[in-house]
């Protein structure tokens, strides 16, 4: 598998799904059983833990992972007093997940564990940073991309991008939505020195002057943009949200005069909740959408199986999404 | 307790937010932190403090200021010295690193103490605790301080590191049971050929491992309480560094317990001192001595009567927290209470009047004199808020109750024409030899001594006049008012 040799350039990865059911789990020990052997030292987590209340509603089966020895592991107590490997506790947090605090272990044997991770993407890039410390060559984000979950697997190097029958039944519809959230992850990165300084802002609308100088807008929210218009470019036409963004603010940029000059940046991808046609009309107007933290899709993954049991024809989908994306397309089922 | 002292004490909480602490464990030990009422307390605490001072600026041996009870009415307090580099802030910054790692694990261990089973997540926290333990204990001993006893955890860090790696992980190891270790090899060859057999393995393996957890849990028991202990003495440890940190940091200085006289040298409010300096201004220390009895202190609007009162409150709970003083010198009586009465009360939000407010605090001070034998009263401007005549004559009364009942106590006051013989100190006030330069409502800080004189006299400074003068107050105003003080005074001659 050509994408293996891409990964093993990254210090992280994340692996999300476009919707439960695309073959996260099935990717995620597909790349584990690729890399035993490779000599990487790696570790392994999750962020949050929403994903799995929905398997556990729709009778899935749980997102159990596969290790092999030497693989160094975070979960919540929760799910470390359930694993079924014999692993060595490493450290502990103090910091607690509704499922508990956090132990570092690093399996001794085969065997399964349940992942559970850090609620936040903060504390998450914080997680991947320690690795270093366990001499951890890659780590390895199980990702969600849920609007509910404030953790962003955007903090990895590279991604990978799961999809299939379960995001639609419908070959076209499928691969458009596919598309969109494949141009979203390549929003290009804001290039300033600004990056660190912006990523510990925690609320509000900020503008960025000429002179890179932030300046508060004093807008609480992208919600209460009504009764601040005017207010919006008072610093220039570069202006960072620091949460969400929807197809009100969108809309509401795109219809202003200086929308050719205008340069939104987000957090990153997760942060734009907005339909893919205004997103489009945003761009074709001549605004700019840019990202403080980027990361590279490297591969899409689909899942010709819908949990129904729907089953499309995978040869057929896959040729399309690749020629779509112009990016190596997989079946987890084949690989 | 220190938690509620915090939220009534005015600059209290700057102090304890200033404090480096390393470990929650400290955090939670310092706000559960008793007011200290018994000078031998206060002492113990001070002089671990100072433990840590003399490591962090280098001093070897006995502090200087070794105070003990009953003889330095003379031998006032060292000042905390400047850091130099004493050798030791290696060792020491290795000592904040490793408190910072010490987990609250009380839980665990109570668990441990009552005779339960610990998981791995259990055994691993005591060990990881055990290893802390004797890190920390070594580089006590490095530093050779002897002002922290920790439990030797050689034996329990064995129990739990039977392979000698002493490193902070933990795991039920193979060296603990030849069947265990066997069984895991096992399942090794079994899990890559027959699944069912190495579940029956593995499921084989996971009973003995509970029955080593058992053991494990039960030859750790007996040390459940010394551990305990040495968390205790942990959380002490962080208190008393951080403490002294501070003390070097912003040159405070060690009290010495004192038996009638309260004397502060030099004393200054770290908050309101920070906050000037942020502003390019000096605060100015004040030297003030408080007797068994009432002292009346008067002087000019602005000339921080209400700041002296709030550095001395500020000063005796430091002292009485086991704290160093901010100032150079300090000799202080402990007392059971320390009772304020200041204009900030939020009377409003109780609905009551000032007046009432006031009169309640004040009732208070007097039920307190008539149960306590060491009190200290702090009382702003009493009975301002209401007609001076009969304010003079509640105020005349409350002075004669502080004197009856030796009550050692502050009054400020714009008042004059008291009875009592009590003891009164004025504060300078505008210095009258710099009118060159006229102060504006910016300056007028630079233009005031601070410094408090001992006078005889009743009368109180009249410049009231002035000062709203350089307030920038309507001319009308001051023109007026000094027209009625010109013709009252023609009236009297």
């Amino acid at each position: 598998m050509p994408f293996i040799d891409e990964i093993i350039k990254y210090k992280s990865l994340s692996i999300v799904g476009l919707e439960k059911n695309t073959g996260k789990t099935e990717c995620l020990n597909y790349v584990l059983r690729r890399l035993e052997g490779s000599g990487r030292r790696l570790a392994l987590t999750s962020i949050g833990i929403d994903g799995e209340r929905i398997d556990q509603v729709t009778h899935t089966g749980k997102p159990e992972i596969d290790l092999y020895e030497n693989i160094v592991f975070i979960t919540s107590e929760t799910h470390y007093r359930q694993k079924r490997l014999d692993s060595e506790i490493l450290d502990i947090t103090t910091r607690r997940t509704p499922l508990g605090r956090l132990v570092t272990a690093r399996s001794l044997a085969r065997g399964k564990v349940m992942f559970s991770g850090p609620s936040d993407t903060l504390w998450l890039k914080t997680i991947i940073e320690n690795m270093a410390a366990y001499k951890v060559d890659t780590t390895i984000v199980d990702g969600a991309l849920s609007r509910l979950s404030p953790g962003s697997p955007a903090v990895t190097e590279c991604m990978i991008l799961n999809t299939g029958a379960a995001v639609s039944a419908n070959i076209p519809k499928l691969v458009s939505r596919t598309r969109f959230v494949y141009n979203l992850i390549k929003i290009p990165a804001f290039q300033s020195c600004l990056t660190d300084k912006l990523l510990a802002l925690e609320k509000g609308i900020w503008a960025i002057d000429n002179n890179n100088q932030i300046h508060d807008l004093q807008i609480p929210s992208v919600f209460l943009l009504k009764g601040h218009e005017e207010q919006l470019f008072r610093f220039g036409t570069t202006l960072y949200v620091t949460g969400a963004v929807s197809d009100k603010m969108l809309d509401l940029l795109r219809m202003q005069k200086a929308i050719r000059d205008t340069v939104l940046v987000i957090r990153d991808f997760t942060r734009l909740f907005v339909k893919p046609e205004t997103f489009r009309a945003f761009i074709h107007s001549g605004g700019q959408i840019r990202v403080l933290v980027n990361t590279t899709l490297i591969a899409v993954c689909v899942n010709p199986v819908s949990p129904e049991g729907y089953v499309l024809n995978s040869s057929e989908l896959c040729s399309i999404l690749a020629e779509t994306l112009q990016i190596p397309v997989y079946d987890i089922k084949k690989l | 307790m220190f938690s509620n002292a915090i939220s009534k004490v005015s600059g209290l909480r700057y102090i304890a937010d200033s404090l480096e602490l390393q470990s929650s464990l400290g955090r939670q030990h310092l706000l559960k932190q008793h007011f200290l009422i018994d000078g031998k307390d206060i002492d113990f605490q001070l002089n671990r403090v100072s433990v840590f001072v003399d490591l962090l600026t280098g001093i070897k041996g006995k502090s200087k200021a070794e105070g003990t009870v009953g003889q330095m009415t003379h031998v006032m307090a060292e000042k905390a010295p400047c850091p130099t580099d004493t050798g030791n802030s290696d060792k020491i910054d290795q000592l904040r690193h490793a408190l910072s790692e010490v987990h609250d694990i009380s839980s665990t261990l109570s668990f441990l103490q009552s005779g339960l089973t610990l998981d791995d997540i259990g055994l691993f926290e005591v060990k990881r605790f055990a290893l802390l333990v004797d890190q920390i204990s070594s580089i006590l001993r490095q530093l050779n301080c002897m002002a922290v006893k920790l439990a030797e955890t050689g034996k329990v860090i064995d129990i739990l590191d039977p392979d000698k790696q002493r490193i902070p992980h933990f795991y039920i190891y193979d060296s603990y049971s030849n069947t265990l270790a066997n069984l895991r090899k096992q399942y090794d060859c079994l899990i890559k050929t027959d699944l069912q057999k190495a579940e029956a393995v593995r499921v084989e393996s996971l009973e003995v491992e509970d029955g080593i957890r058992l053991q494990l849990s039960m030859e750790l028991k007996p040390f459940a309480k010394e551990l305990m202990e040495s968390l205790t003495s942990i959380a002490d440890l962080d208190v008393w560094l951080a403490k002294a940190t501070l003390a070097v940091k912003m040159h405070y200085c060690k009290p010495v317990i004192g038996i009638t006289v309260t004397e502060y040298r030099q004393l200054f409010n770290p908050e309101i001192a920070d906050a000037l300096e942020s502003r390019g201004k000096t605060f100015q220390p004040v030297d003030i001595d408080l007797m068994e009895s009432p002292c009346i202190v008067t002087g000019a609007n602005m000339a921080g009567k209400t700041v002296l009162l709030k550095s001395v409150a500020l000063a005796q709970y430091l002292f009485q927290y086991g704290f160093y003083i901010p100032a150079l010198k300090a000799e202080i009586v402990p007392v059971e209470r320390v009772i304020t009465s200041m204009a900030d009360d939020q009377s409003e939000l109780r609905g009551l009047s000032s007046f009432a407010a006031e009169m309640l605090n004040i009732n208070a001070i007097i039920l307190a004199s008539r149960s306590h034998k060491q009190l200290l009263g702090l009382i702003d401007e009493p009975a301002r808020t209401t007609n001076p005549h009969e304010g003079l004559a509640l105020v005349n009364a409350l002075l004669d109750i502080l004197q009856k009942g030796n009550v050692r106590s502050l009054i400020t006051t714009h008042y004059s024409g008291f009875v009592s013989d009590c003891r009164r100190l004025r504060v300078k006030g505008l210095k009258t030899d710099e009118l060159a330069v006229k102060p504006t409502i910016e300056t007028i800080n630079d233009h005031m001594d601070y410094s408090l004189v001992e006078v005889q006299s009743d009368q109180v400074p009249l410049e009231a006049l002035r000062i709203a003068a350089i307030l920038g107050i309507d001319e009308e105003l001051i023109a007026g008012a000094s027209r009625y003080l010109e013709n009252k005074r023609n009236t009297n001659i």
